[in-house]
């Protein structure tokens, strides 16, 4: 089995359905990209996929555990369980929504610090001052190395305000990183920015797959980057998967008309 | 009287005035908060009831809300508010009430101008929902609803002269009694000044802290 596994997600918005069934699977390390015209649901398949929308069918494995499973309905899972399970994976938005009251090195230590000092008071170690500062400087050493290989070494102190789109979103990249998780998730992490700013997010994300060999999901307008960064490609539309395949296959010699036209567009 | 000792009846007022003011402000806050919580929830009686009260509230004259927590327990409940420590506790219920109303719509606007985006990313990085609110999004909320908040709060510090339709013992109503009965205008003006210090000195304070918030953007 792949090492992650997505079988048969549905969605629905009221009488609108937006996924009609989405399989795929990535295997441990490579890099799947989502191609597909707006409207197409891969913003939505990849909200499925970090719980922040429920789908209506379907089932999610990482590894062998099997994250989320509709038809046991997620409800029925504390708010505990869930928490512990979403943190498979990583996502990356779009608009950067960083904290805009922490600094850049706060934006990556918040989540860290609030689960370390859950988990210190489950072990009773909350009032151990050692224990919590060693703690701390752990996450805090994590934070800078985080950010040096973000290039924002010397950012940390700054603010999400001081900081231009470029720099905010490495940042967010950043603070995806910090919990370690199995995937990471990019919803066009450069649609937002200037063109002139995508490249050096493009550039970090690019060393992801080739220095940690990071399993990712990107959606992405890039086409370039698609092409660039992706062991596989799927292509999206009107909420099934039209083509995947290699990068070759998908954008040298697609088959599906819909994907050929898509491809025209873009190179226009 | 004396110009010295119409000040020291004045600050005598003010005192009590002042003591309305605060007593006033600690409880709106939370209780505003309760509130706005309650216009926001998903559960239909209680949204309805709190947006409800809200109405009730902010359509009917403070002065009339002061004269049935007064005078209402005596003519309803039969029990009856005579000593000035009674009058006082009712007219700040009253103005607590009043002032939650307001205060609840501006932590209503400043929590739902904050952008679902904040939420999601706490969310994704594996946050409860307690925290998400007291970690990323009441600074924010702080920040946005200290414009609205100062001008409800100087609205107040003026408004505690509504007391003086229960109790005489408020800056105003003491700068009127001293006025009738020495027949000269001036202390009402002197009694402005108090206010307009007042004032001045909470303009600068919410200065200060919208200057403190200043290092980030919402």
């Amino acid at each position: 089995m792949a090492f992650l596994e997505i079988k048969n997600i549905k969605k629905s918005f009221g009488s609108t359905e937006v996924l009609k069934g989405i399989d795929f699977s990535v295997e441990k390390g490579k890099v799947l990209v989502i191609i597909g015209s707006s409207g197409s649901g891969k913003t939505t398949l990849l909200r499925c996929i970090n719980f922040l929308e429920t789908p209506d069918e379907g089932e999610i494995f990482v590894g062998d555990a099997a994250v989320l499973d509709a038809a046991s309905r997620q409800g029925k899972l504390s708010d505990e369980e869930l928490r512990h399970r979403r943190l498979h994976f990583g996502l990356v938005f779009q608009s950067f929504n960083l904290f805009p009251q922490y600094t850049a090195k706060g934006n990556l230590t918040l989540a860290a610090t609030l689960q370390a000092k859950e988990r210190l008071k489950a072990e009773g170690l909350h009032k151990n001052k050692e224990a919590v500062a060693a703690e701390m400087k752990k996450i805090s050493d994590k934070a800078d190395e985080v950010l040096a290989r973000m290039g924002l070494a010397e950012k940390a102190d700054f603010y999400p305000c001081q900081l231009s789109g470029g720099q905010c979103q490495r940042v967010a990249i950043g603070r995806a990183l910090m919990l370690d998780p199995e995937v990471l998730c990019f919803d066009e992490p450069t649609s937002a920015l200037d063109p002139e700013l995508t490249g050096e997010v493009l550039r970090v994300i690019k060393s992801l797959k080739d220095r940690e060999q990071r399993t990712m999901i990107i959606v992405t307008h890039e086409m370039e980057f698609a092409r660039n960064v992706a062991d596989h490609v799927i292509f999206m539309a009107d909420g099934v998967i039209e083509e995947q395949g290699t990068p070759e296959q998908v954008f040298d010699h697609p088959t599906s008309p819909k994907t050929v036209a898509f491809l025209a567009v873009d190179k226009v | 009287m004396t110009f010295w000792q119409i000040t020291a009846e004045l600050l005598g007022g003010f005192g009590y005035t002042l003591a309305i003011f605060a007593i006033t402000l600690l409880a709106a806050i939370p209780f505003g908060l309760i509130i706005a919580f309650g216009s926001m929830s998903g559960f239909k009686p209680l949204n309805v009831l709190c947006r409800g009260f809200v109405w009730v509230i902010r359509g009917t004259p403070l002065m009339l809300q002061i004269i049935v927590f007064a005078y209402g327990p005596g003519l309803w409940l039969g029990i009856p508010i005579r000593t000035l420590a009674q009058q006082l506790l009712m007219v700040c219920i009253a103005f607590s009430i009043n002032y939650a109303c307001y205060f609840s719509e501006i932590f209503r606007g400043g929590i739902e101008s904050i952008s679902q985006g904040q939420y999601e990313a706490g969310q994704v990085l594996g946050m409860t929902k307690r925290q998400i609110f007291f970690k990323v999004v009441l600074l924010q909320v702080v920040k946005r609803i200290i414009p609205p908040m100062s001008n409800e709060i100087i609205t107040l510090v003026k408004d505690t002269a509504l007391a003086s339709v229960v109790v005489h013992v408020d800056l105003f109503t003491i700068a009127k009694q001293i006025v009738n009965v020495q027949v000269i205008l001036w202390p009402l003006f002197y009694a402005g000044l108090f206010y307009l210090i007042f004032n001045g000195i909470l303009t600068i304070a919410f200065g200060r802290i919208e200057k403190k918030l200043a290092y980030f953007k919402v």
